[in-house]
């Protein structure tokens, strides 16, 4: 290749990569190692911690750690057949994977939830580290108890900056700052070694907080989280497996670099609340290492989440691109408005945000739920695997994916069907549930009735109506 | 009717209409791992944690 063509190819990728436009083959090089390092410093962040916090109300560490492992790869297995085929063979992001099932205009539904499901964790993340470099800055005298309430939205506000800057150059900005980062992911095992060798003897002993009188319950409720956590990912992987070639190279970093490393580094969270009452490795590294410790653990904190908060913003600035206002907007302004609305929230309700996490969770999966289980019947099942490259960006009546108005009443029936299963199984605010819940979770079932809706929509109505080109 | 798109956007929907220029859905071997991590590895755990 001439150094002219090289250099026409390489803007070209740039465009591409900052677009939601397909990737061609030649632009898809990510390798697996280079995807597993990407996923997994996307997937390690605090809020393991804070998931591990929620299994240890309900389970003690070594049942706590069972659920959680089974759970998060149960979830993140429903997330690669969801989203991962159409995303890997045509290089396109998780949005435009749904363009089949929910039409040429329906596809804003799963893109309002994107939003809100990444918003929402990289809010957590940074209002986390806000929180953490406090508390190190107390214990340290450099401020006094009860003062930085300055720091917290400065904190927030460099965090931000950061993340702006890094993505200014696209997806490499991604990759590169994962090469870096990934390194939090084995100082999360020493921290864990840490507590286990110190305190196994407490860890033993310890019981859970609010578990139930129900051992099945309890042990549900572990699986249960694991995998509404991991379904949560939905948003975050179609962005960065489009950047490899095939299905072979990306199966196992996702499972193993994506899904994996969250039960792992969970257990630190598990740890920490049922000893010492406290989730949050900054403060308990502390107590029990010195203020060296804590200074190590806020460096992971603060590594950890904005490795996965720059590939919030990237993916989520991706899934911005599908809508027509934004498709020709320029890349710095569509990295401000991904990621205004995190900067608003961390400033404006830090606290509310904070203390409602288990609620949030619970709705994630009251929403990926269904969706994955419509994108995995509709692919494998009704289309057979057939997908028309050209109509995911037709948003015209001429796609084959405009069903009625743009919309697939398929899915939207299938989305209320799931989410009323969730919510009927467990109550997302209340964790109140009803039975069969303690034997079949609530995200499994939300996502088998969604499916079966979907199809019993699409062939009794979709096809016969000659719908959604089927 | 025909619609107008970004002329690279085309250019990239010509090249990806091709079969052989799309990337390749899962294969056998990735089938076989997605089940064992997937499916096996959790059903094990769900045993294991449970009977601790």
């Amino acid at each position: 290749m001439s150094s002219t063509s090289q250099h026409h190819h390489l803007e070209d990728l740039l465009e591409a990569d900052k677009n939601a436009w397909p990737l061609l083959k030649s632009e898809r090089t990510w390798g697996s190692w280079k995807l597993g390092i990407t996923l997994a410093t996307a997937a390690a962040a605090t809020w393991c911690y804070i998931i591990g916090e929620y299994v240890g109300y309900y389970l003690n560490f070594d049942k706590g750690f069972a659920a959680l492992f089974a759970g998060s790869m149960i979830g993140m297995l429903i997330v690669a057949l969801a989203a991962g085929p159409i995303c890997l063979r045509f290089g396109v992001d998780s949005i435009a994977s749904t363009k089949p099932t929910f039409g040429s205009r329906g596809w804003v539904i799963p893109a309002a939830m994107q939003q809100i499901s990444i918003i929402g964790w990289n809010s957590l993340l940074l209002i986390f580290f806000a929180k953490s470099t406090t508390q190190l800055l107390i214990a340290l005298g450099i401020i006094a108890e009860g003062g930085g309430k300055l720091l917290l939205p400065a904190t927030i506000l460099l965090a931000c900056s950061l993340v702006f800057i890094i993505l200014l150059r696209g997806s490499s900005g991604v990759d590169r700052i994962s090469k870096i980062l990934v390194a939090h992911v084995f100082v999360g095992f020493w921290m864990l070694y840490i507590i286990i060798s110190q305190r196994w003897g407490d860890l033993t002993a310890a019981t859970p907080a609010y578990a139930s009188a129900s051992p099945l319950w309890n042990y549900t409720t572990g699986v249960e989280i694991g995998i509404v956590s991991l379904l949560s990912w939905w948003p975050y992987l179609g962005a960065m497996i489009r950047m490899a070639p095939n299905g072979r190279t990306a199966a196992v970093p996702i499972m193993v670099g994506m899904g994996a490393p969250v039960p792992l580094l969970c257990l630190i969270g598990i740890a920490g609340i049922l000893v010492l009452q406290v989730s949050d490795p900054a403060e308990w590294l502390r107590t029990i290492g010195g203020p060296t410790y804590g200074i190590i653990a806020l460096l992971f904190v603060a590594a950890a989440n904005l490795g996965t908060a720059v590939a919030g913003v990237y993916a989520s600035a991706i899934g911005l691109r599908h809508f027509p206002a934004f498709e020709r907007m320029s890349w710095t302004t569509l990295l401000m408005l991904a990621i205004g609305p995190v900067v608003l929230v961390g400033l404006v309700i830090p606290e509310l945000f904070f203390a409602n996490f288990g609620t949030f969770l619970a709705f994630i999966g009251l929403a990926f739920a269904p969706l994955c289980g419509i994108q995995i019947t509709d692919y494998y099942f009704l289309r057979k695997r057939n997908i028309s490259i050209r109509w995911i960006f037709s948003n015209g009546d001429h796609s084959g994916y405009w069903f009625t108005g743009g919309f697939n009443i398929a899915a939207v029936a299938a989305m209320v069907a799931g989410c009323g299963t969730y919510r009927y199984l467990l109550n997302p605010v209340t964790y109140e549930s009803h039975s069969p819940y303690e034997y079949v979770t609530a995200s499994l079932p939300a996502a088998v009735v969604a499916g079966i809706i979907y199809a019993l929509v699409t062939v009794f109505f979709n096809k016969p109506a000659k719908k959604g080109g089927y | 009717m025909t619609e107008k798109l970004n002329a690279e956007l085309e250019r990239r929907l010509k090249i990806l209409e091709n079969p052989a220029e799309q990337g390749e859905d899962y294969d056998a071997a990735s089938w076989t791992w997605l089940v064992i991590l997937g499916v096996i590895l959790p059903a094990i755990a769900l045993v294991w944690g449970w009977q601790l």
